[in-house]
């Protein structure tokens, strides 16, 4: 099954990379989105099936953290995992995104592999 | 990551050599770094390690044995590299194929130039206001940004400055380190290498041998040792309550961290939501650009300049088109009314298509002015000229071509006002005058054209001291008194400069004369207005953009031409009385109590004219590089708006023709450029 996953950050260039490293994990990547913030974000979700998202959590008008606390509260997107990807982030701030809900973290810059693995880990690929 | 550390523990195991006493300071200081970082990076083992290291080294020195401590930090390298062995640019990983993807290093460059554009405007605002939070905050996020652009592409001499810089900003924002000139100056030139990579890796893209990145140690030591004086100074500048300092210095930095956060994504909240279109004009300059910033970046779209410069070519291509299609005479003898109603409809959506391409190739004036914002700080300080900078009508759109090519002759005239218009600190006050000398930039729209002051309030030109020089060099005659405005305009010619002394910013006598050179070029003009002891305003009028000219056409014979409508001052039709030859200077015509020299436009073209009597012609008075000359042609034809269009290289450099255009009934008109027009006048 391709999955179809949702990026969330502010820097443009940022989601081409993202996307990239995506491209370089070999796994099935269905629809590619891009949200340059929470609010954006939600809106995409609103009209767009998404398997899993990954998210920053520095971003103006709303940052990954609010946008957890929404995803959390909407009861329609409890099954869509969420990966914090985040450049240097504090052990506390990490810890605050998973108890907001974030099922998985990466540090940026990731290898395709660290990701792949994350990311089959949150949306529970059995290998084999 | 894995840089800083060794640079670091190379510097402790140096001083563990060494062995002096006097060195535990800052070996202590690196270890707690370490210690730091590694509590950061979750590497608990490191950290704990780190942490016995400098317990060691703190006991009494005769404990020291060089040996073991040696040893410790050995096992702390090989402890980092096994940690840092995951981000290391291992062969064959896929980061360096993102690096390998121009496209993607294309986005990098592009944005991290946006990102250092807002980065100086921001620094401007906190050298004006240091306690600006919104401006401080975006600085830092621009270089996190960044910073995490150059992890994925492995860049790392950019990469570890970014985060060097972000720590520094870091610490302001959490106010532990104020926001000092010198702190502004190490950023800004941070932000110089930045600029200075984004152009190797550009031209690495292109093509060329890039070479490596420029030496960043150096550099990274002073933004680091900002950190240093701030910890050793006492901080009386701080307003923070004792305990959210303490708090942050003693580990749990990360409350200080996210505390941050809260309290920033209110200061971003006028940003966000639908611009609201009162909005911009009121707010304080660093509010602006992070809500053109928050508000362009959603729906904008990057396109490359060359497609868009076609686009234009096109859309010109086909108002033309349209407007044969128009007046074409067999279709008018149809006198249907479906075709009159059909092509109505035609020219009213070409008409918007042409309004919407403009558009596109229009830019904001406002990054302009930034950069002379940049200079009027580098200069004042230099000079020790303090300077104070106000800006209107940043938001004023202009042709993206124009504002690039007005940068150099705006610096050059804001250089000159300071160094030449702004007087030292003690004759300010002798003169009554504030301390702080005060630079206006402002743009404005006006019917068709753009207007940009540049003021200062400076001694003003020296009326006498100019035309004595003028005088000398022979440019203006003994007998003859000038009106001021013909005295100022002296300052644009050639070799001309009355500066006593060359200085190293700017006296040597180049410049005026290419300022003006160049804004011919962009088809505007400039006007001086000066007031001995009051100051001086610099006036460029330009035109709104460079793809469409508002003409004058004339005839010449069977011949069109396009005279810029900007140049135009008067039109008429002269009487034999106005008329008369001066020795060695041809032909003139007395207008307006002035004698001004007649240029035949059909000898320049060698047309056979419909007449050669001056007095059965018409005359167009037209203004080119502060002279006045009467252009003669046989017939005015009509105004109209045309697109230039170029010649193509066999013909591009005839002196006279700036272009040609293609008129409404279909036939080729010449643009014609008056300052070569003149030229060759002169040389006849």
């Amino acid at each position: 099954m391709a999955y179809d996953v949702l990026i969330v950050d502010d820097s443009p260039a940022m989601r081409s990379f993202i996307g990239r490293v995506l491209g370089l994990t070999g796994m099935e990547i269905g629809e590619r989105l891009e949200a340059g913030h929470g609010r954006e974000a939600l809106e995409i979700l609103g009209r767009s099936w998404v398997d899993v998202i990954l998210t920053d959590i520095n971003m103006p008008v709303m940052n990954g953290e609010e946008f957890l606390a929404h995803v959390a509260a909407r009861g329609d997107l409890k099954a869509v995992p969420v990966v914090v990807v985040s450049t240097d982030s504090t052990g506390t701030r990490v810890e605050r995104m998973m108890s907001l809900g974030a099922k998985g973290y990466v540090k940026k810059p990731f290898s395709p592999e660290s990701l792949r693995e994350e990311l089959e880990r949150v949306l529970e690929v059995s290998h084999g | 990551m894995r840089r800083e550390w060794e640079a670091r523990i190379d510097s402790v195991a140096a001083q563990f050599v060494l062995g002096e006493a006097a060195t535990v300071a800052p070996a202590a200081e690196a270890l707690a770094w370490m210690r730091q970082e590694a509590g950061r990076e979750g590497w608990e083992e490191i950290a704990r390690l780190a942490a016995r290291i400098a317990e060691r080294m703190a006991s009494s020195p005769q404990w020291h044995t060089e040996g073991a401590l040696a040893e410790g930090l050995d096992k702390l390298r090989r402890a980092v590299e096994a940690a840092t062995a995951g981000d290391a640019p291992a062969a064959g990983k896929p980061p360096n194929e993102l690096a390998q993807d121009p496209g993607l290093v294309g986005d990098f460059i592009l944005e991290t130039r946006e990102h250092l554009i807002s980065i100086e405007n921001d620094l401007l605002t906190l050298d004006r206001e240091p306690s600006q939070p919104e401006a401080l905050h975006s600085i830092f996020r621009s270089f996190h940004t960044v910073k995490g652009l150059a992890g994925f592409l492995e860049f790392d001499a950019v990469r570890s400055l970014a985060h060097e810089v972000e720590t520094i900003l870091d610490l302001a924002r959490n106010q532990q380190l104020a926001i000092t000139a010198t702190v502004i100056d190490v950023v800004l030139e941070s932000a110089d290498y930045l600029k200075q990579e984004m152009n190797r890796l550009e031209a690495g893209l292109a093509g060329a041998a890039a070479g490596e990145a420029a030496a960043v140690d150096a550099l990274i030591v002073r933004v680091q040792s900002l950190n240093r004086t701030s910890v050793a100074a006492p901080q009386p500048v701080l307003a923070a309550p004792p305990e959210a300092v303490t708090d942050a210095v003693t580990g749990t930095a990360t409350e200080a961290v996210t505390g941050a956060v809260p309290e920033a994504a209110p200061a971003a909240a006028p940003a966000t939501p639908e611009p609201s279109p009162a909005a911009p004009g009121a707010q304080p300059p660093a509010a602006a650009p992070a809500a053109v910033q928050a508000s362009a970046e959603k729906f904008s779209v990057r396109v490359d300049t060359q497609k868009l410069d076609h686009l234009l070519d096109m859309v010109g291509e086909m108002v033309i088109a349209q407007s044969m299609v128009r007046q074409d005479p067999e279709l008018a003898g149809l006198r249907s009314p479906r075709v009159t109603r059909n092509l109505t409809q035609l020219s009213r959506v070409t008409d918007e298509v042409q309004k919407t391409a403009m558009a596109m190739r229009m830019m904001p004036v406002g990054q302009l002015f930034h950069r002379v914002a940049r200079l009027v700080r580098d200069l004042s300080r230099k000079m020790n000229k303090p300077a104070g900078l106000e800006l209107s009508g940043e938001d004023t759109q202009i042709d993206k071509t124009i504002v690039e090519e007005l940068a150099d002759p705006m610096m050059h005239m804001v250089r000159n006002s300071l160094d030449h218009g702004i007087e030292p600190v003690a004759a300010r006050l002798a003169a009554g005058k504030s301390e702080s000398a005060r630079i206006s930039l402002r743009a404005t729209h006006q019917a068709g054209h753009i207007l940009i002051e540049i003021e200062d309030d400076g001694r003003g030109l020296d009326r006498d001291k100019i035309l004595a020089k003028a005088r000398g060099r022979g440019l203006v005659g003994e007998g003859h008194t000038p009106s001021d405005n013909e005295v100022y305009n002296l300052i644009f010619e050639p070799g001309f400069s009355t500066a006593a002394a060359v200085t190293d910013v700017s006296g040597r006598g180049v410049g005026m004369d290419v300022v003006r050179r160049q804004v011919a070029k962009l088809r505007g003009r400039i006007d001086i207005h000066s007031e001995p002891g009051k100051g001086t305003v610099f006036q460029l009028k330009l035109p709104l953009t460079l793809a469409i000219i508002d003409g004058l056409v004339v005839g010449v014979g069977g011949e069109r031409y396009i005279v810029p409508i900007f140049a135009v001052q008067e039109m008429f039709r002269p009487t034999p009385g106005m008329l008369s030859s001066v020795k060695g200077q041809g032909e003139m015509a007395m207008v307006r109590n002035r004698l001004l020299p007649v240029v035949r436009l059909h000898n320049r073209f060698s047309v056979t004219p419909r007449t050669q009597e001056a007095s059965e012609s018409l005359f167009v008075v037209a203004e080119t590089g502060g002279r006045r000359f009467c252009l003669m042609v046989d017939e005015f034809i009509g105004k109209q708006e045309v697109v230039i269009k170029s010649l193509g290289e066999g013909m591009k450099n005839i002196p006279g023709v700036a272009g040609g255009a293609i008129l409404g009934d279909g036939r080729v008109g010449l643009i014609l450029d008056l300052e070569g027009v003149y030229g060759e006048h002169t040389l006849a």
